[in-house]
């Protein structure tokens, strides 16, 4: 009997030295592999810039980019770029969304209701500009609070989960990004996000949209949402839905699992298939899960194949023009990510994951904890406690009892809301069920909001200098703004929003006033230009169509129309909705104009030659009479 | 006599040009307005739009949407409309002239706000992606195949069918099969 559990214990011990031993990375090596990070986020960056025919050192920020704040283009190479601190112009975007938001909330059903992770992205991606996402201008004097709104009382509208799992997996990401408290009344609780998520899990152990198959991008996105709670001792009871059975477990055992699937459909080059199809995204998002749960994606063997790292099987998928491909393989029913083309959405989540990675690296929080890094003392800490639980060995019996009480000791004294970087715990955690030590840690999701508010850390991880950011109204900026013309167009729209916004957070705002003035009342212009336009929208739609039934009567409207278009800037003229029906109305309208014109010159014709006869024929006929009478005379 | 008859003749002349409709107008004018006619030799595609999978799922819809202005009764927003096809149309600009032709409400990303570079159905009659469960949304099929590609991104051939059908089970529901 002893002599088995011995047996079973070195057994335990290989497999233990096989799989968690990790191949020291020399600092050497640390360096090379930094470097070549770094190098890959500025080739993407600089990628980026030059599909908007912008040179290394503009910034990206710029007017055409920031037309998508508040989209999937515009707000995921932001947050990627602010989670490093790459310098640009975050300020402006800030703006931009806050207006952008403020006005879809003023808008009933122009935010999509149905899709919970519109809130949770552009919250991220407001904290990463470094901006605050529970005070987002106002709606009826009330800050907007896109946290409450898009996940604790997301429900008290829409459940979370009406788009699936992928609102519970974003909408706790987004909950703790800044470790948010949740107040009483809220409709959903860390836990009742956690469950939902948990319930999801599928057979193999992975998580997917809808198939009954692990999706690695869905196994990973849940890995990054349920990353904070692996330490949690915690137990869950719910259903899965896949087994249609009740189950109770920590969030460590599902992770666990979801893991083991992942190492296992692991491809040979290291990289990652979704939809039959190797692919980047895949890849990048098994990155951000590995590095957030603070597992080494370069030296875990689970996750190297053949001698191929994540690393390696992502990097394969980069052009020379320093940009992402989606995949190698070419499908002939999606020409839009062709494999000779480096692609906007690869790129993106390329970008984000070798952050995620650098971040790793270098000790820095993970890619979605936005609040301040670390104070020395409490890396400090917790580097300590992760080194006690190191000289746990792995077999542990009762002398090393004393030890592992100490440690645990030291465990409980780190901040709940910090332990999840105690990335080792579970050693510790293992080694005390052994010896049947308790473990009296606290449940980590009762306590894991600290912050009811504030912004996210903007730190230059670069070059470790606080992030640029020029608060003074500058010459510059007063050049840009005589520069703008005084019959304004929505062409300048994020340009005039970011130049408020910076004038007005500005300490000598005092000595422009008269800008401020002149820059609100261009934004009143282009507002009304805005209304103009989808009036004018509203217009064509009720008046130009069906377009059999445009007649005479229209003809006003249709002139009105024409005439407000013919007000408008060419750049704004393109955003009136087919014009070219309007055109074609005109033109009906015209032609019967003319036919109508025509009508009547020849009915006019018709009346005098009718008159004309008539009168001939009465003529004559009195000739005839005068003629009779005069004959009769004779 | 003969005076009278001439000018007889030309009355009856106007009378005729005026019954026959007095349409005078310039080729472009004429090409302009009757575009979307439909003669012999015009080339035309049909289109239909259907919602009626969420018939089947009508607990999973949004309450807000229950009603038959949103889903009609048989499911169908559409009935089968032939169209004509002006050179290098794509199926969103025929799906934008029906929808505007008969007044049906649509919503839409345009291909720069998204990643796809392509034109976006967020919304057709107030029916969107989600609004009735996780797994709905709109899709597409031409002549019955399901396109993985954006609807700005696919140009139509002559006698091209298009379908817009709300799905409540990522398109199983309407017999396609996405790579499992």
């Amino acid at each position: 009997m002893k002599i088995m559990s011995k047996i079973s214990k070195i057994i335990i011990s290989l497999v233990l030295i096989f799989t968690i031993t990790l191949l020291p990375i020399s600092a050497e090596e640390k360096d090379v592999i930094r470097e070549d990070i770094v190098g890959k986020i500025e080739d993407i960056i600089t990628w980026k810039k030059s599909t908007y025919r912008l040179g290394m050192d503009e910034p990206l920020l710029n007017q055409r980019f920031l037309e998508n704040a508040g989209d999937t283009t515009g707000d995921w190479y932001l947050i990627g770029m602010g989670r490093i601190g790459y310098e640009d112009e975050y300020d402006r975007y800030l703006a931009v969304i806050q207006d952008k938001v403020v006005k879809r909330y003023r808008e009933k059903n122009k935010l999509s209701d149905s899709k919970a992770t519109e809130w949770h992205r552009i919250s991220l991606a407001i904290l990463a500009a470094g901006g605050d996402p529970t005070t987002v201008g106002e709606k009826n004097g009330t800050p907007i609070h896109l946290i409450a709104d898009g996940t604790y009382d997301r429900g008290k509208t829409r459940s979370l989960g009406t788009q699936g799992i992928n609102g519970w997996i974003w909408g706790l990401i987004t909950l703790d990004s800044l470790r948010y408290i949740v107040p009483e009344d809220a409709y959903d609780t860390r836990n009742t996000m956690i469950e939902e998520i948990l319930k999801n899990q599928l057979q193999d152990g992975g998580f997917s949209l809808n198939s009954s198959l692990t999706d690695p991008d869905i196994t990973a996105m849940a890995i990054q949402a349920l990353a904070p709670y692996y330490n949690s001792e915690e137990t869950y009871s719910y259903k899965q839905k896949a087994r249609d059975e009740q189950v109770t477990k920590a969030v460590r055992e599902v992770v666990d699992e979801a893991l083991e699937i992942l190492s296992e459909i692991q491809l040979e080059d290291g990289d990652f298939e979704s939809w039959e199809r190797p692919n980047a995204e895949s890849t990048a998002q098994v990155i951000v899960a590995l590095t957030t749960l603070g597992i080494d994606p370069l030296t875990d063997e689970r996750f190297i194949k053949n001698g191929n790292t994540l690393l390696d099987g992502i990097v394969k998928y980069q052009r020379p023009d320093g940009g992402f491909i989606h995949s190698e393989m070419y499908d002939p029913e999606n020409p839009t990510s062709l494999p000779e083309e480096s692609n906007s959405m690869a790129s993106e989540q390329v970008l984000y994951a070798l952050v995620s990675m650098y971040r790793f690296y270098e000790g820095y929080r993970t890619l979605y904890d936005f609040r301040e890094e670390m104070s020395p003392e409490l890396t400090n800490k917790i580097k300590t406690v992760k080194e006690s639980i190191e000289t746990i060995p792995d077999v542990v019996d009762e002398t090393d009892k004393a030890l592992i009480e100490k440690v645990f000791r030291a465990y409980l004294d780190v901040p709940i809301e910090e332990r999840s970087y105690i990335v080792n715990y579970q050693h510790l955690a293992n080694a005390m069920k052994d010896l049947g030590i308790p473990n009296t840690s606290e449940p980590l999701s009762e306590s894991m909001g600290i912050h009811s508010g504030g912004t996210g850390s903007t730190m230059s991880l670069i070059n470790n200098q606080k992030a640029k950011t020029d608060t003074l109204f500058s010459e510059e900026d007063i050049k840009k703004v005589t520069i703008l013309p005084d019959e304004i167009t929505t062409e300048y729209y994020v340009e005039v929003i970011s130049l408020i916004d910076k004038l007005q957070h500005a300490p000598n705002q005092k000595d422009y006033e008269h800008l401020l003035k002149d820059l609100q009342v261009k934004k009143e212009k282009m507002e009304k230009i805005e209304m103009e336009i989808e009036s004018i929208n509203n217009d064509i739609l009720q008046h130009v169509y069906p377009f059999q039934e445009v007649s005479l009567k229209d003809k006003k409207l249709v002139e009105q129309i024409i005439e407000r278009y013919h007000v408008l800037s060419p750049y704004d003229q393109n955003k009136v909705q087919s014009y070219e029906d309007v055109e074609k109305a005109e033109t009906k309208i015209h032609s019967m104009i003319r036919a109508r014109i025509m009508t009547v010159l020849i009915c006019l014709v018709v009346m005098i030659m009718s008159a004309l006869l008539i009168v001939r024929y009465k003529k004559r006929k009195q000739e005839k009479k005068i003629r009779k009478m005069m004959d009769e005379r004779y | 006599m003969r005076k009278d008859l001439l000018i007889v003749a030309f009355i009856a002349l106007l009378i005729i040009i005026l019954a026959s409709g007095t349409n005078i107008q310039s080729v472009e004018e004429y090409y302009l307005t009757h575009i979307d006619d439909i003669n012999e030799d015009s080339k035309t595609v049909f289109i239909r739009i259907d919602a009626s999978t969420v018939l089947e799922n009508w607990q999973q819809l949004d309450p807000a949407l229950r009603s038959e202005k949103y889903v009609p009764n048989d499911g169908v927003i559409l009935e089968n409309t032939e169209y004509v096809l002006r050179p290098n149309d794509t199926v969103f600009d025929i799906l934008q002239r029906t929808i505007r032709h008969n007044k049906i409400h649509m919503e839409f990303q345009g291909a720069d706000e998204n990643a796809y570079n392509s034109v976006y159905i967020q919304g057709i009659n107030h029916l969107y992606e989600f609004s009735a469960g996780p797994l709905s949304g709109w899709m597409y099929a031409v002549n019955g195949e399901f396109p993985n590609y954006g609807v700005s991104k696919y140009e139509l051939e002559d006698g091209d069918e298009i379908e817009f059908l709300y799905t409540c089970d990522l398109g199983r529901d309407l017999g396609h099969h996405y790579l499992e």
